[in-house]
């Protein structure tokens, strides 16, 4: 049976994260990160749950409770499980800027864009809309 | 009815090629001028499939972007 700092590099490196990918998506540090899976340090409940998440796994599949195989991924699921901006910031604007119901837009933008260039771009969008409507 | 898509040519901010936002009548989509025609013509491309494949109507950018960016549909 697994312990929980196995299973969690376990199931990092299968699903090809680095610490520094894993930490970001869970807002921890790499440190953290790190600390979990040489079993220095225990993460909450709420951690555990967003590991969850991200594998696609049980809680007792996590905590090495159970050694069932978790489901498998189909290439769907693992499309969702990548991320298109690598700046985790960038990546936040960009869901803000579409949940935005005055903006509402939707970008072609390089993956490895700034969080900036998307709201400055988003500024822009905003003062042409405004424009048009005042025309 | 069709929607009507409006294309602008401008100066959008670095690593921006396009965007594209619903208007009253259909799509709005700005085009970054600095681009090649090539890069022109893939931002325009991508732009459209963000319209033709309802990506107004879902939820999620990531998943959006992922799909919208494979198969190069896009930079």
């Amino acid at each position: 049976m697994a312990t929980f700092p196995e299973r969690l590099r376990e199931l990092r490196t299968q699903r090809g994260f680095s610490q520094q990918d894993l930490a970001d998506r869970t807002d921890q540090t790499k440190q953290a990160i790190s600390q979990y899976e040489r079993g220095v340090r225990r993460p909450d409940m709420d951690m555990l749950l967003a590991l969850c998440d991200i594998f696609n796994v049980s809680l007792d599949y996590l905590t090495g409770k159970e050694d069932v195989t978790p489901r498998l991924v189909d290439k769907n699921d693992l499309r969702v499980l990548e991320t298109y901006h690598m700046d985790k910031k960038a990546m936040k604007v960009a869901q803000t800027i579409y949940d935005d119901p005055n903006l509402h837009a939707l970008f072609d933008a390089a993956r490895g864009n700034k969080a900036d260039n998307l709201r400055l771009a988003a500024e822009m969008l905003k003062r042409m809309k405004d424009t048009n409507n005042d025309g | 009815m069709t929607d009507d898509v409006f294309v602008y040519m401008v100066d959008l901010p670095d690593g921006i090629n396009e965007m594209v936002t619903p208007c009253a009548t259909g799509y709005t989509i700005y085009i970054d001028d600095k681009l090649s025609p090539e890069g022109r013509r893939d931002a325009y491309r991508h732009a459209l499939y963000h319209i033709t494949n309802h990506d107004f109507e879902k939820s999620d950018v990531n998943s959006i972007e992922i799909e919208a960016h494979k198969e190069g549909r896009g930079a």
